[in-house]
């Protein structure tokens, strides 16, 4: 069901079904094909705030154990298994490097109030229409593009950008907030 | 009977309201947070708010379901950074060494109550009519905290000069202070300011009011320097809330973790 731009393996495998694999059958090969898709961009993705090669591969070995023992909860029609690693991450991240703490919700939490019957599970649309995405990304002007990365990697508050690109933080703030509305008209879109 | 994380004062509030007559939430975190939230950068105090809030506004929730896809998306474009050799066989040596897994419920609280987190945050679980506990006005994560900080020791206390207002503390990592608050019915806050810092209140039983107007269960205010307020609890039930002040900085620099200033 992805796209032909989702990341699929030789055989069709994709992170998806590999993640799912680990987690119903404890599948240690699909979790060394999980590890050589993911363990490489992980670490690329935590050294991009300063954070040293060594330090990095620590923290990757943790978010993989972390992925081999929570990957029964893995729910594809929640989530796809990028979206799951990069939470795992970034959870990882903010609890060693920063020695802060990501308070999370409980799916099962009785005080949760649901969305609406009606809503449609935009989630999954999002994860069988990857391309939508790509295309959407391609189209967003060299400056829009560039704030999105930073909102994600570079760690800094749209402030701390604003000050160093010499730009007022309105000008920050209002480029990313029409580059992920653009995000967003785009993937509603008809193909 | 009230839960015994709260204050004698509770018994004045209503549960949460069935849900035809729940007020929409319409006092939102500005949308820039959800995306901070969404990519790790807020402290824990200011987050335990927009998560808080989140449990309760689908809308929000799926704007950060939304943001942690994108995350996803750029870690999949990410370039490929090379790791040593023996990191996987290491790593497969460590996993034969676990004991079998958790089954997945007791896994996912274990990891919700430890802020490791599993995933993308849940936004269509359906409420089944006997998982409500009338009791359990304390969304996730809150609820797990304010029994650490009362396992902790920590207590309900009133300032002698406010005898209708109890706060507990709450013990979060990095700056600002959390405190749950509890006002009694038509308490006035006395007017106060937050010189170059910031309040964050989200309310979770009763309300309260102010000039911008009245603040129910979900909704978030955020106070800064430009903001003289002295709220008023609402005159039925009072209001309880969770708010937390962050001390002051530039352009709300101290609101983000960032790796600088570790």
């Amino acid at each position: 069901m992805s796209s032909p731009q989702a990341p699929t393996f030789e055989d069709g495998a994709t992170p998806d079904t590999l993640l799912q694999a680990v987690g119903r059958h404890q599948d240690r090969a699909a979790f060394a094909r999980l590890f050589g898709y993911f363990a490489p961009r992980l670490k690329s993705f935590l050294m991009r705030t300063g954070t040293d090669s060594g330090t990095a591969e620590e923290l990757v070995q943790e978010v993989m154990l972390m992925v081999w023992r929570r990957a029964e909860s893995f729910d594809p029609t929640h989530a796809t298994a990028s979206t799951w690693l990069f939470t795992i991450a970034r959870n990882k991240r903010i609890d060693r490097i920063r020695r802060n703490r990501h308070p999370e919700l409980d799916p099962d939490d009785p005080a949760l109030v649901p969305a609406p019957p009606d809503a449609s599970d935009r989630l999954l649309e999002l994860a069988e229409d990857r391309s939508r995405l790509e295309r959407a990304l391609a189209r967003l002007s060299a400056e829009q593009a560039a704030v999105v990365r930073l909102a994600y990697y570079e760690d800094k508050p749209q402030s701390q950008i604003a000050t160093e690109q010499g730009l007022a933080l309105g000008t920050v703030k209002s480029r990313l907030r029409l580059a992920l509305e653009r995000l967003r008209a785009a993937l509603r879109e008809d193909v | 009977m009230a839960p015994a994380y709260l204050p004698s004062a509770y018994t004045s509030f209503q549960a949460a309201p069935p849900a035809s007559s729940r007020v929409p939430t319409r006092h939102h975190p500005p949308e820039d947070w959800l995306l901070d939230y969404a990519s790790g950068l807020l402290w824990e105090a200011p987050s335990l708010v927009i998560a808080t809030h989140l449990a309760l506004c689908p809308n929000c929730r799926q704007q950060v379901v939304y943001y942690e896809f994108l995350g996803g998306w750029l870690l999949e474009q990410e370039n490929e950074a090379p790791l040593a050799d023996t990191t996987l066989p290491a790593l497969l040596a460590q996993i034969d060494t676990l004991s079998p897994a958790t089954p997945p419920a007791r896994a996912r609280r274990a990891a919700c109550m430890d802020g490791s987190g599993i995933g993308a945050s849940p936004h269509m679980m359906p409420i089944r009519e006997e998982n409500i506990d009338p009791a359990c006005i304390l969304p996730h994560p809150l609820r797990p905290l304010v029994q650490a900080a009362q396992a902790d020791g920590r207590s309900w206390s009133t300032p002698k000069n406010l005898p209708g207002l109890s706060r507990l503390s709450l013990p979060t990592a990095g700056p600002g202070t959390a405190y749950l608050i509890c006002l009694c019915p038509g308490i006035r806050v006395p007017e106060h300011h937050h010189d170059n810092g910031l309040e964050l209140t989200i309310v979770l039983a009763g309300s309260f009011h102010d000039p911008r107007g009245t603040f129910y269960r979900g909704d978030v205010a955020i106070d800064d320097a430009s903001l003289v307020h002295s709220p008023i609890a609402g005159s039925e039930c009072g209001c309880l809330c969770l708010s937390v002040s962050m001390p002051p900085s530039q352009n709300d620099a101290m609101l983000f973790a960032t790796e600088s200033r570790v």
